[in-house]
């Protein structure tokens, strides 16, 4: 991030926000039946970190993003985005959340942006509820020349090669200098030299002491944010550490085990955990007719 | 960045759909907007010419007192308390007259008039126009009472010598001298109406044989006043100046008229104003178009607003996924409404100005083409407040068309949830099914009073409730057809169900369309019936595409006349008319020519082929007529079996032309073969009626004979009268009492049977007329029994015919509902055979078509036959086209183009607004292996049902509407009257065909934008 936006952040109230996912459950309501989107995610982010949420197609990412950013309550647990409890808000405090403290990015850039204004214009219309709410949010131009696209100020979406329009959705999440960008994907269908521009900018958000929470199925993104956590059948299953890959205790004291155990293990198996004097915990599977030790 | 660039460069970007909004709010508030207009311009359009209906001098004020001297500024002070009443009356005229009897050679009566300004409407023939003391006559009394230039008159006063005092010498009467002759100029001349002048014609006269003569002219109102023992009238004619007469000054007018009304006499002067009862009908008039207004505007309004709703609602919907943007942005709710209802209150902005500037334009286009000369379209406060309140209608319909959407959580927007239908749609439905029903039931069986409230908003509720159900019976078709389409394996009516039943937007604009259908098949219903019953009045009033109004001494100088100048006989024809009194009513006697009533006049509720056979039938012909000449009569005859007491006699029966009968002498009664003689004496031609064994006067004995005239010959040669041909003799009907008569024919001749008790006359009539008139009866019988099919009654003659009903009509033309109809030819001729034609009471028209010469009228004059004025069904229909029903009911055709518009509008803008998605879809479908064809099934099934069900349920709600609204609904004129409940114009099928062009068009259109969804 530029050292203007440095100079900027106390005008603007900027103040980076952590997450807190207490037991999280989320369930779509359709017709005729429930689908259970996520079953008690227990998840805590700190303010100024970087997470990318990973996992496969249909986990719940998306859904815990949307839960983060406001857009869906919570069916059930506690979810807080820096101090405010979003089981509880009413719609002005979440409108206020979106409006000053939290940037979303939804997947696919051109959703995030209206098509027949410019870039600039982009922005500016992002920044009009934070200006209702009092703030003075950073100039456009400012925004722009963060994330690279100060030459296009006045080019439409339309003009815009894919790498671009993804940069300037980032902008437009940025517009209010939020404590927290929520991003859905957002290299996806993107080139790899596109990519690396985007990461590079995120790079830049995070370093401006951001939070970022990013869903992505690219594990070089993920790798990139330092901070992983998979998101697998609704729940936390595991996070990845500086390179070092961990599952997670759930609050029932479950732990998701990794795909190649699960080979070993499949659902039904009986297993006996046991913990040796040095901390060692074991897993083994009982034989017929009694318990292999 | 302000919102307003925002809302610029989302109206750019959608500049096709942002144009059909403007298009779209435009019509609606135009539509809004010309409804006061035009129900005013139509009302003043009514007032102006229900004022300008009757002379000028009738309708406005006239004053009356015995000295012109001093009434003029007492009227002139009392038209001060009124000055609405005084800015539409014209200059005055007056005019003083006296009734005087001038000694001339022959003894005479008129009347000395002062009228100022006479000489300019007449044609002074001789001399100068008079001054002070001095007379002017006309060239018909210097003829009659032989007065001539320079002659002094000396002039005593009408009566004068009954009003002397007893015993007091007689008054000196004044002399004057004749120092001009007038001729009479226009006798239509709008400066002598209602004077009542010129009445001096050569049979003007009275019993002792006073002539009566034209008015006397002077040049002082002292010359008048002159006259010893004189009764002078004074008059001041105020006319009205009809185009003066406007809508807004009407209740002043009324109340200061009411004012003067209620103490109309100053000092002597009696005032009478005819303006007051004008107004009065004219207020009746706008009531009716007031009336109907709230018909026609009320659907009218509910449907533009009702489209625009859709309108906001579907580009709302399009933008869904920008208001996600606003929303994901944290902005507020008030700020989402303003983003996402910017564009389309700006659009609407736009279209106000524009939809005031449309209205004002039809209207006046509307004003020239249907309203009387001179209307002008007054743009007021009303109609300003009336664009107001629609544009304020278009702003909340819009607001209310975004709602759904702007409410919508940020979810639902980014996932494309489709809206249900809400317990909210369910409770209005049930609100207008119930008014509907309501209304129908009041215009059913409902008192007047009541079928004029709610009933006449039935066709409305109506519509709009065959809106709501097919669109419920459309979904519930297509969430029907969808499992059985499974079931079958149909793909492309699998798909189109889906499509029709998952869309709640295809149900509305199901409704919108069937909605706009029915009103548009209503108004034309309407419209075309009405159509048919201006031309059926127009037919029934005037009767001809010309009539001339024509002054002659009897029918056969008219039919003369009309015979030389059309010999064809398919131009014009000869009427002769009486209107007779009966039963305290007055019935219609119309003489038509049969032989040229096809050709010339013009039938109410008759086909060609209807109205030549009504004229056939009204042909009584029977033996050609023996036309006789001056001459001795012989006839040889057989006399047998004579019994008598005094000698009876043989006596032929002739007539004159309208003559009555009379009896030729031709010799006493001989048993045997003898030759029997009489000398006739004819002015013209005389017409054989009958042959007659003459009674001896007084002489009431028993006397019988039979006699055989063999021959009859005059002036040496013979007649040819039918004597041996079957059926052309017969006995009088009926038979006087006392009497008997056989009447046979054979080869021997005309046998005669007689048999008396009575001194009268036995006749035995030639038979050249049917024994019965044939007659079109419109009305009930001028009988004791109404219903009676053939009576007897005085036509044309002095005396009752005969009438035997050969077609009973509602209405005969120029004759109304109480008419008789017959061909006026044979009814003279039956008069001559009776008691004579009753030439007093007859009037005489000459009916013409178009074809023929347009200066009939001067022909006419030149074969002797005046014009005193003509009527022309052109004008006749234009007055009724102008007559409050008939605009009123212009505003329900102009409410069904608007709506179809409206309605193919949302319906191409829908069609936009999906393309995108449904392009989309169908790519998907065609990745998935469905096959172009079964999409192009689908779509097709998917239009006929969003077009056919609309068209089919339109049709019948409207059609059906009318046909219960109609009998509710003046049609021609504001008291009702006889109304034919029939189609038979254009404007019904003409509007199906529109609309058939239209849905064509809209499929096109459709076709186009969802290009790639093929």
């Amino acid at each position: 991030m530029s050292s203007r936006v440095d100079t900027l952040d106390a005008e603007v109230g900027f103040v980076p926000l952590g997450v807190t996912c207490r037991g999280v459950v989320y369930i779509y309501r359709l017709e005729g039946y429930d689908v259970v989107a996520l079953a008690g995610v227990d998840l805590d982010i700190a303010p100024g970190e970087a997470v990318a949420l990973v996992g496969p197609s249909g986990a719940g990412k998306s859904t815990l993003l949307s839960l983060m950013s406001g857009v869906l309550r919570p069916s059930a647990g506690r979810l807080h985005v820096g101090e405010l409890d979003l089981v509880r808000a009413g719609a002005a405090e979440v409108q206020r959340l979106r409006a000053i403290d939290v940037g979303v990015s939804l997947q696919g850039s051109a959703r995030n942006l209206l098509p027949y204004l410019t870039c600039e214009q982009n922005v500016r219309f992002a920044q009009r509820a934070a200006r209702g709410h009092g703030r003075r949010p950073p100039d456009p131009a400012v925004i722009l020349d963060d994330v690279g696209l100060l030459g296009h100020r006045r080019a439409v979406p339309g003009e815009l090669a894919p790498g671009e329009r993804q940069r300037l959705a980032f902008a437009v999440a940025l517009a209010a200098r939020p404590g927290l960008l929520l991003l859905d994907e957002p290299t996806n269908q993107l080139d790899e030299h596109s990519r690396d521009e985007v990461l590079e900018v995120l790079h830049r958000v995070h370093t401006a002491g951001t939070t970022v929470v990013v869903v992505t199925h690219d594990m070089e993104v993920g790798a990139a944010l330092g901070r992983t956590v998979t998101i697998r059948d609704g729940r936390v299953g595991a996070e990845g550490r500086r390179g070092e890959d961990y599952s997670v205790v759930g609050r029932d004291g479950s732990v998701h085990l990794p795909a190649e155990l699960l080979e070993r293990l499949p659902p039904g198996t009986l297993v006996t955990i046991t913990s040796d004097a040095d901390g060692t915990i074991r897993l083994v599977p009982a034989l017929e007719g009694g318990t292999d030790r | 960045m302000s919102g307003l660039i925002v809302t610029l460069r989302g109206i750019r970007s959608r500049f096709g759909r942002s144009t059909l909004v403007v298009l779209l709010s435009t019509v609606a508030i135009a539509a809004a907007v010309l409804v006061p207009l035009y129900s005013r311009a139509a009302a003043q359009s009514v007032l102006t010419d229900t004022v300008a209906d009757p002379p000028p001098i009738v309708a406005g004020l006239t004053a009356r007192s015995t000295a012109l001297q001093g009434m003029s500024a007492a009227i002139d002070q009392r038209l001060k308390s009124a000055p609405a009443v005084a800015a539409v009356l014209g200059p005055p005229q007056e005019t003083i007259a006296n009734s005087v009897d001038p000694h001339s050679k022959l003894k005479s009566r008129g009347r000395l008039v002062y009228r100022p300004g006479s000489c300019e409407h007449l044609t002074i023939v001789a001399g100068r126009c008079p001054g002070d003391r001095e007379l002017m006559v006309s060239d018909r009394t210097v003829e009659r009472v032989k007065i001539q230039m320079g002659d002094v008159l000396e002039l005593e006063s009408t009566g004068g010598s009954s009003r002397s005092t007893l015993g007091a010498p007689p008054p000196k009467n004044p002399g004057y001298p004749v120092v001009g002759v007038y001729r009479i100029g226009d006798p239509t001349d709008p400066y002598w109406e209602t004077t009542g002048f010129f009445g001096g014609s050569p049979l003007n006269e009275l019993d002792d044989g006073t002539k009566i003569v034209d008015e006397l002219f002077t040049g002082s109102e002292a010359t008048v006043l002159s006259v010893p023992l004189g009764r002078s009238v004074a008059s001041i004619d105020y006319p009205l100046a009809a185009e003066q007469v406007r809508l807004a000054n009407v209740p002043e007018l009324v109340r200061e008229l009411e004012t003067l009304s209620s103490d109309t006499s100053i000092e002597g002067v009696a005032l009478n104003i005819g303006l007051l009862e004008s107004l009065r009908l004219a207020e009746r008039q706008r009531s009716a178009i007031s009336a109907a207004v709230p018909t026609v505007a009320l659907p009218l309004v509910v449907l533009c607003w009702f489209v625009l709703f859709l309108v906001v609602a579907a580009v709302t919907d399009d933008r869904r996924a920008e208001i996600a943007v606003g929303k994901l942005r944290g902005l507020s709710l008030g700020g989402i409404t303003r983003f996402a209802v910017g564009e389309p209150l700006l659009l609407i902005a736009l279209a106000a100005p524009l939809g005031l500037l449309l209205g004002i334009g039809l209207t006046n286009l509307a004003a020239g083409a249907f309203l009387a000369p001179g209307v002008d379209v007054q743009v007021g406060w009303p109609a300003l407040l009336v664009g107001l309140g629609a544009l304020f209608g278009a702003v909340v319909a819009a607001v209310l068309g975004a709602r759904e959407t702007v409410r919508a959580s940020i979810g639902a927007l980014l996932r494309r949830v489709p809206h249900r239908a809400r317990r909210r749609a369910l409770v209005v439905e049930g609100i207008v099914a119930a008014l509907a029903l309501a209304a129908l039931y009041q215009l059913l069986v409902g008192s007047d009073e009541q079928s004029a409230t709610l009933g006449y908003a039935a066709p409305a509720l109506i519509a709009l409730l065959a809106g709501l159900l097919t669109a419920r019976l459309l979904g519930l078709v297509a969430r029907r057809r969808l499992p059985r389409a499974i079931r079958r394996g149909k793909l492309p009516a699998l798909l189109a169900a889906a499509q029709v039943g998952r869309r709640p937007e295809s149900a509305r604009l199901v409704a919108v369309l069937t909605v706009a259908l029915a009103l548009l098949t209503f108004s034309a219903t309407i419209w075309d019936v009405s159509s048919v019953n201006r031309l059926r009045t127009a037919n029934a009033d005037i009767g001809a595409d010309r009539v001339y109004v024509v002054t002659a001494n009897d029918p056969g100088a008219v039919r003369a006349a009309v015979d030389r100048i059309d010999p064809t006989g398919r131009a014009a024809m000869a009427v002769v008319r009486v209107k007779q009194s009966y039963a305290g009513d007055y019935v219609d006697l119309i003489g038509v020519d049969a032989d040229r009533m096809l050709a010339v006049s013009r039938w109410p509720d008759k086909t060609p082929e209807q109205v030549a056979a009504v004229a056939a039938s009204l042909n009584d012909a029977s033996a050609p007529t023996v036309r006789l000449k001056t001459g001795r009569v012989v006839v040889r005859a057989t006399v047998r079996a004579l019994a008598q007491q005094h000698p009876m006699s043989l006596g032929m029966v002739v007539s004159d032309p309208g003559g009555a009968p009379r009896s030729i002498q031709l010799g006493r009664l001989r048993t045997g073969a003898a030759t029997y003689a009489g000398d006739l004496t004819c002015a013209a031609d005389c017409r054989l009626l009958g042959m007659q064994v003459r009674r001896y006067p007084g002489d009431n004995a028993p006397g019988s004979a039979t006699v055989t005239i063999e021959s009859l010959e005059l002036a040496g040669a013979p007649v040819d009268a039918a004597l041996s041909v079957s059926g052309a003799w017969r006995p009088t009907d009926p038979q006087p009492e006392g009497q008997t008569m056989a009447v046979s024919t054979d080869d021997a001749g005309l046998t005669l049977d007689v048999t008396s008790e009575t001194s009268a006359d036995v006749v035995a009539q030639y038979g050249d007329v049917a024994a019965a008139a044939p007659v079109v009866l419109a009305g009930p019988a001028p009988a004791d029994d109404p219903d009676a099919d053939s009576f007897s009654f005085p036509l044309l003659g002095r005396a009752p015919d005969p009438v035997q009903v050969a077609d009973r009509v509602k209405l005969v033309p120029r004759g109304g509902g109480h008419a008789l109809l017959f061909d006026g030819p044979s009814l003279v001729e039956r008069a001559e055979r009776s008691a004579g034609l009753n030439t007093d009471q007859m009037s005489y028209e000459v009916w013409a078509t178009d074809a023929a010469p347009a200066d009939l009228g001067a022909k006419l004059a030149a074969e002797g036959i005046p014009v005193l004025y003509t009527e022309r069904w052109s004008d006749r229909m234009t007055q009724l086209s102008r007559a409050a029903p008939a605009l009123a009911l212009r505003l329900y055709l102009f409410a069904g183009l608007v709506a179809l518009l409206l309605a193919l509008g949302a319906l191409v803008l829908d069609a936009g607004v999906t393309a995108p998605w449904r392009r989309q879809q169908v790519r998907g479908l065609r990745l998935t292996g469905v096959p172009a064809r079964a999409l192009r099934g689908m779509a097709n099934r998917e239009n006929l049902m969003v077009l056919g069900y609309p068209v089919v349920a339109g049709v019948v709600a409207g059609v059906g509407g009318a046909a219960l609204v109609l009998p509710a609904i003046a049609l021609v004129s504001i008291d009702g009257g006889d109304q034919a409940y029939r189609l038979g114009g254009w404007w019904l099928p003409g509007s199906l065909l529109f609309l058939l062009v239209a849905l064509v068009a809209a499929g096109l259109v459709l076709r186009r934008v969802r290009g790639g969804a093929r």
